[in-house]
């Protein structure tokens, strides 16, 4: 049985029909089309599909969508703001930071939290801060880069 | 040309999809939904082998929601072997839904599609197979065995391919070598990992077009291959590549997902989008083939190599899948980077009840490499010489032509052993560490592009079609598929600085099969070389039309004209001349008012080659390369800490410099893992943890420091000089680190993954504790 | 992979949580869901009700009593991670809390789902799709084999949360509720030692709060694991440990390892070798060998019996070492 559900993402409320078995993960993709998130592993592995939900990182596939009611919910979709890049974006664009790009989101949103929380990092704190977002082309180092490079900005 | 003399080339620009991806806009496979669209999913072989009884779908069929199921009964009888389009109709072997007999654990049964993935999956859980099972094989060894079961009827022994090359007079060579010796090399099965997984969104309309949206790295040759196990004409099938998470080269050829999507397809009547789950990845799409490497080295005493034997083993697995290519690829790494007069080198791959091998960064290359300098190495010991000094001493360079044929081009393994010596204080170190911390080194060659002749001899290596705008910009249309490694980058950057405009104002078009010329796939580290060369000529005469055009009304010479700062301009005098935009238009008025276009290829003569034999020249060029480890060895846990990776690469020229950093920092990573953590446990033909939980592929904390350094030894065939970046570098990481582990601990290991648990009990046996 | 379809509530009390689960036969208790979701996803466990417990009010918070810090079932472990009181009384559960799965998953793991988590085989861990549907049931399937050992009598599935063996060393208590209401019980006896089974709680029963007494003074503790990846993964071993120091004798002793067997293990010997004596290299040598004998792992998450067995030698001697310099420096 689906069930209505007012869902708050990237500040916009939407009103979505949702089953009790989809993930948020499947909503926003599927049904909000914000398909920025990405699924890649689905079972809380990768962190391809890392969104906040009130300012935390946390991982889309391993939440069910009717639990998200009354919580704020920011993809990467709604992370540039009036058409400007967040810091984050450009730093990882302008250094080299995205290869197949499929991490990418994923990467941002939890590096985003991270900053938010600890805005003058060292290098083994961002290290550690993404060790929880797998990626296979990159071998990371331009992503290590370009979020030290915004806390110096 | 010197560095400086370029615009463009080689700067730190960003390439050209980084800012939607960061956004999150750009569209990949999965991202792609059409209106009707059905899911369909794959209902898989739980044994390794077995004949299939029965099978019954009816109820299956019943639920709602359900729109098509299909059985090999509902296919073409037509085997499928990547290589059948390459002159290898022998090799296909495989049913992408199987007819009788399954091979493998993961082995495609039947697929349904269905309004949505749960009732999907539903109904293959109401799909009932009764098999009989067969006796199964899962290692070289087992299959290998005179009584052992036979995969396929047509291979005896379970030999799936074999090719060998020879040279020289061997029995002379060991005769009079100094020092011989023989090692055996073992390596594991690897997994790709994309992070995107195999997907395909398939289209097949009612007049018998078939639209695919495929995540791959080869969209001609899917186009050729699903043509061919449907025997439906080329022409009909349309191939698109949206943005991808990645290939590796697992993504390099067909498989049951793309079969399935168009027959589900064909049978609804409606769109059908199939993508593998994370389990069904690790189960069925490419891995890197494990290989057992038997080797033979006779050297002078000086350490001159001058004879090798060479046996490679692969296990293929239950399929050829891209084997012959496999096989051909590990004879020709036999032959690299050393120096070897005297060579009789053999590549056997072997049938095994488990998800075929197929194409991993590298192919056969990290293996191969493993074993030729971890022997070379030791042969440094005992004879009393340095490593370095001994791959200085046979490392091949510009001029020399190996036995079989291979001519190396710009560049030698010394230079960047040199530079690498210098950089990582080599003569300070190697011997002079402390206890538990040691140094070693690895190299590589690696060819840019494989001779391979899909289209046959009438049709270019690589073709490149641009067109001017009449707006100042130009679209460059390649066929070549961007994979995330950043070639469209490469290729627009290239474009820009032939015709002197911004990258901005280069539009590179995405493959599609219907529209872009023929491209071969992105494999073998071609890309740069020959779509990169097509491109120039392209510019070029895109150029030369424009010059042609302009140079009445500048009152100039075309052959004094140059292109810069989007302008065409009299050379030494940049006030006398036109806005590039301007050129288009003169350009365009000239010709009636027809758009300009202009098409370059790269066809170069390399002399004969012979794939099944492995003899002649593989590659346009080969790059060179030479890599450093640091460890630390933790004596209690057996922990490897790798304190940093030097590398130095030439790769001709840099041409994005990003890219190819990023090129050398992912294979870095990718060979860590291979080299120390990454293992599938097989288990009576299953994968016991098919999951990123339980497979360990490196997190970000496992990367050490990385310092990159480039060569650039200007190739005389390269586009600006330029050789490949993307998979060399991959090749020599895990001899680097074995080697360094030697040093650190008197430890000498042959095989892959090298775990902390082998340390820890060969540190415990050299105590004499266990 | 997409979750079958299930019936799904969110009590707000906890009684009406117990009363769905006296209802629903197949039903399960879902927190955090990061342990739950992956097994439902790959039909490893195929709950027909869903009882979100996460609207339950008054167990999701961390307060202070006279003598213990209670915490409720529902704080995560990302909390725990921030909360100044946990870090400040316990940074030990702070440490053992960090060292779990990534960031993101300890922004939604609860404290509660972290004690409860199911036992750890990857025989039993794959899908049900394909592969592992034509495996003959094992122990842990309702069946009657183990793969892991052929002609094993019972499930030997590990126990491998990270941060239960903190919280044991500390002598937490929960508080559980049932059908007949609360009982406070020390945290020792939910976990049953069994690996197909491996809590003592009723089904209808949860954990609404654990209860952890303030450390003794001049207390000391850390906890230590040890893992493949420097993230995500499980330990291969953690080792929660625990000393009350006067001068430089240790005055008491609580040592509890994780992921050695179907529960938590106390290493019973290495504490009684510690308590009263002196604190010397030797000792601490002499500690960790009794662990060491004591110990008999099981080779199912991808080591081996001997290496695991190994490692836990060596990381509860530096766990203890750890404790020793956190003594040296005041921290408890
Ligand atoms: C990739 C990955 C890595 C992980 N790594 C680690 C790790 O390193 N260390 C580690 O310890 N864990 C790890 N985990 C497991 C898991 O994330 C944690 O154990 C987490 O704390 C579970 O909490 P939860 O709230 O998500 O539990 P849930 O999944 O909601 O519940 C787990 C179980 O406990 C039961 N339950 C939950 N709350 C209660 C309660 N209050 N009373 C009674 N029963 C209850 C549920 O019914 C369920 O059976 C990992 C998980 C993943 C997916
Ligand atoms: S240890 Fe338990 S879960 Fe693992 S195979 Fe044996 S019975 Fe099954």
């Amino acid at each position: 049985m689906k069930k209505i559900i007012e869902l708050n993402v990237n500040g916009e409320k939407h009103e979505v029909a949702v089953a009790p078995n989809q993930t948020l993960l499947e909503v926003l993709r599927e049904d909000l089309h914000l398909t920025g998130t990405k699924e890649s592993c689905d079972l809380g592995s990768c962190g391809s599909c890392t969104v906040l939900m009130d300012g935390n990182a946390v991982l889309a596939c391993m939440i069910l969508a009717v639990d998200v009611k009354g919580k704020e919910i920011l993809t990467i979709e709604g992370l540039a703001q009036n058409n400007e890049l967040h810091p984050l974006q450009k730093s990882f664009h302008e250094k080299g930071a995205v290869q197949c790009g499929y991490c990418t989101s994923g990467m941002i949103m939890t590096a985003k939290a991270f900053l938010d929380k600890q805005p003058n990092p060292t290098k083994n704190e961002v290290k550690e801060a993404i060790s929880g977002n797998l990626c296979r082309c990159t071998g990371y180092a331009k992503i290590v880069e370009a979020i030290l490079s915004v806390k110096q900005a | 040309m010197k560095q400086s003399e370029f615009a463009i080339i080689g700067k730190p620009i960003p390439r050209i999809d980084g800012m939607i991806k960061t956004k999150g806009e750009a569209l990949y496979t999965t991202d792609i939904s059409l209106p009707g669209m059905l899911y369909g999913k794959m209902l898989r072989s739980p044994y390794p082998h077995a004949k299939i009884l029965r099978i019954d779908t009816s109820k299956a069929e019943k639920i709602r929601g359900v729109k098509a199921v299909i059985t090999g009964k509902d296919t073409p009888d037509i085997k499928y072997g990547c290589m059948m389009v390459f002159g290898f109709p022998e090799a296909s072997d495989q049913y992408f839904l199987a007819r009788d007999r399954v091979r493998f654990v993961g082995d495609p049964v039947c697929a349904v599609a269905a309004t949505d993935e749960s009732i999907a999956t539903e109904a293959l859980e109401q799909i009932v197979v009764e098999y009989e099972e067969l006796p199964a094989v899962f290692s070289i060894e087992e299959a290998t065995k005179p009584d052992a079961v036979m995969l396929h009827e047509n291979n005896p022994g379970n030999i799936s391919i074999g090719v060998a090359y020879k040279s020289g007079d061997m029995e002379k060579a060991f005769k009079e070598a100094y020092y011989v010796r023989e090692d055996t090399f073992n390596t594991q099965l690897v997994q790709n990992c994309c992070m995107e997984p195999q997907v395909c969104l398939s289209n097949f309309d009612s007049s018998g077009k078939l639209t695919m949206w495929s995540s791959t790295q080869a969209p001609f040759l899917q186009k050729m291959l699903m043509s061919a196990v449907l025997d439906i004409p080329q022409e009909n099938v349309r191939v698109i590549k949206p943005h991808m998470g990645g290939g590796f080269g697992a993504k390099a050829e067909l498989f049951a997902v793309h079969y399935c999507a168009a027959l589900l397809s064909r049978q609804s009547g409606r769109p059908v989008l199939i993508c593998h789950t994370r389990e069904e990845e690790f189960a069925a799409s490419a891995m890197r083939h494990p290989m057992r490497i038997e080797l033979k080295i006779g050297v002078k005493k000086d350490g001159t190599i001058i004879a090798r034997k060479g046996t490679n083993w692969l296990d293929g697995g239950a399929y050829n899948s891209l084997g012959p290519q496999a096989a051909a690829d590990s004879l020709m790494f036999l032959s690299l980077p050393y120096r070897q007069p005297n060579v009789d080198f053999q590549s056997i791959r072997v049938y095994t009840n488990r998800s075929p091998s197929g194409a991993m960064r590298g192919l056969t290359g990290p293996q191969v490499q493993l074993a030729t300098d971890i022997q070379l190495d030791i042969v440094a010991e005992e004879l009393g010489m340095d490593p370095l000094d001994i791959k200085i001493k046979n490392g091949l360079k510009a001029g020399d032509v190996t036995a079989s044929g291979l001519k190396m081009k710009s560049g030698s393994i010394e230079e960047c052993l040199q530079k690498i010596a210098e950089e990582s204080e080599w003569k300070n170190k190697y011997g002079k560490l402390p206890p538990l911390r040691g140094i070693g080194v690895g190299c590589n060659s690696f060819p840019c592009g494989t001779r391979v002749l899909m289209f046959g001899p009438a049709t270019a290596l690589a073709t490149a079609l641009i067109r001017a705008n009449i707006d100042g910009t130009v679209t460059i249309n390649t066929g070549a598929s961007d994979i995330g490694q950043g070639s469209d980058t490469v290729i627009c950057l290239m474009t820009s600085e032939v015709l002197g405009i911004k990258m901005e104002d280069v539009r590179n078009m995405p493959p599609d099969t219907d529209l872009s010329p023929p491209d071969y796939y992105t494999a073998s580290s071609r890309v740069t070389m020959m779509v990169g060369n097509a491109v120039i000529n392209a510019a070029t005469a895109l150029k030369a039309k424009l010059f042609e055009a302009v140079s009445k009304q500048l009152e100039a010479n075309a052959k004094d004209l140059e292109a810069g700062d989007s302008r065409i301009y009299v050379k030494g005098s940049p006030e006398k001349g036109v806005s590039f935009r301007e050129a288009v238009e003169i350009c365009q008025m000239l010709n009636g008012g027809s758009t300009i276009t202009a098409q370059g290829n790269f066809d170069p003569d390399l002399g004969p080659f012979d794939l099944r034999t492995g003899e002649g020249d593989y590659s346009p060029s080969y790059s060179f390369g030479a890599q450093v480890a640091e460890v630390e060895i933790d004596p209690d846990t057996g922990r490897v800490k790798i304190e940093r990776i030097l590398r130095v690469h030439d790769c001709g020229r840099v041409i994005s410099l990003l890219g190819a950093q990023g090129q050398l920092e992912g294979s870095v990573a990718l060979g860590i893992g291979g080299a120390l953590s990454e293992k599938l446990f097989f288990e009576e033909g299953r994968y016991l943890n098919p999951s990123f939980l339980d497979y360990k592929f490196p997190t970000s904390m496992e990367i050490p420091d990385m310092e990159n350094t480039f060569v650039e030894s200007n190739d005389p065939v390269g586009p600006f000089g330029a050789k490949e970046v993307g998979e060399g570098c991959i090749n020599p990481v895990a001899p680097a680190i074995l080697g360094a582990i030697y040093n650190a601990t008197g430890l000498r290991f042959k095989e892959l993954p090298v775990t902390p648990e082998m340390i820890l009990k060969g540190l415990k046996k050299m105590k004499g504790e266990e | 992979m997409r979750l079958p379809h299930f019936e799904y509530f969110e009590p707000e009390t906890l009684k009406s949580a117990v009363n769905l689960i006296l209802k629903n036969k197949e039903s399960k208790f879902l927190a955090g869901g990061t342990d739950l979701m992956p097994k439902f996803k790959k039909g490893v466990i195929r709950p027909e009700v869903l009882i979100n417990i996460k609207e339950i009010t008054g167990i999701n918070s961390i307060k202070e009593e006279k003598n213990y810090l209670k915490i409720g079932a529902l704080v995560t472990l990302g909390e725990i991670e921030d909360s100044p009181l946990i870090n400040q009384v316990f940074p030990s559960i702070v440490e053992a809390a960090h060292s779990v799965a990534t960031q993101q998953l300890r922004n939604t793991a609860t404290l509660g789902g972290n004690l409860c988590q199911d036992t750890r085989c990857l025989y039993f861990d794959n899908s049900y799709l394909f592969g592992q549907s034509i495996w003959e049931k094992c122990f842990k399937r309702g069946g009657n084999v183990c793969h892991l050992v052929k002609k094993g009598k019972k499930c030997l599935a590990v126990y491998s949360g990270d941060v239960a063996p903190v919280l044991l060393a500390l002598n937490a208590k929960v508080q559980v509720v049932g059908s007949s209401g609360k009982r406070l019980i020390s945290l020792s006896e939910i976990y049953s030692g069994k690996g197909d089974n491996a809590f003592t709680l009723l089904p209808e029963e949860l954990i609404a709060e654990i209860h952890v007494p303030k450390p003794k003074p001049s207390s000391y503790g850390t906890y230590v694991k040890f893992r493949e990846r420097g993230s995500i993964d499980f330990p291969i071993v953690g080792i929660a440990a625990y000393l009350t120091i006067n001068k430089d004798t240790i005055k008491d002793a609580n040592i509890w390892l994780t992921s050695v067997g179907s529960a938590p293990v106390e290493a019973v010997e290495a504490e009684s070798v510690l308590k009263g004596a002196n604190i010397s290299t030797d000792l601490i040598e002499k500690s960790a060998n009794q662990a060491y004998q004591q110990i008999a792992p099981v080779p199912n998450h991808g080591y081996s019996a001997w290496y695991i067995k190994e490692m836990v030698k060596v990381f509860v001697k530096r766990a203890l070492i750890k404790v020793m310099e956190n003594a040296r420096g005041g921290q408890s």
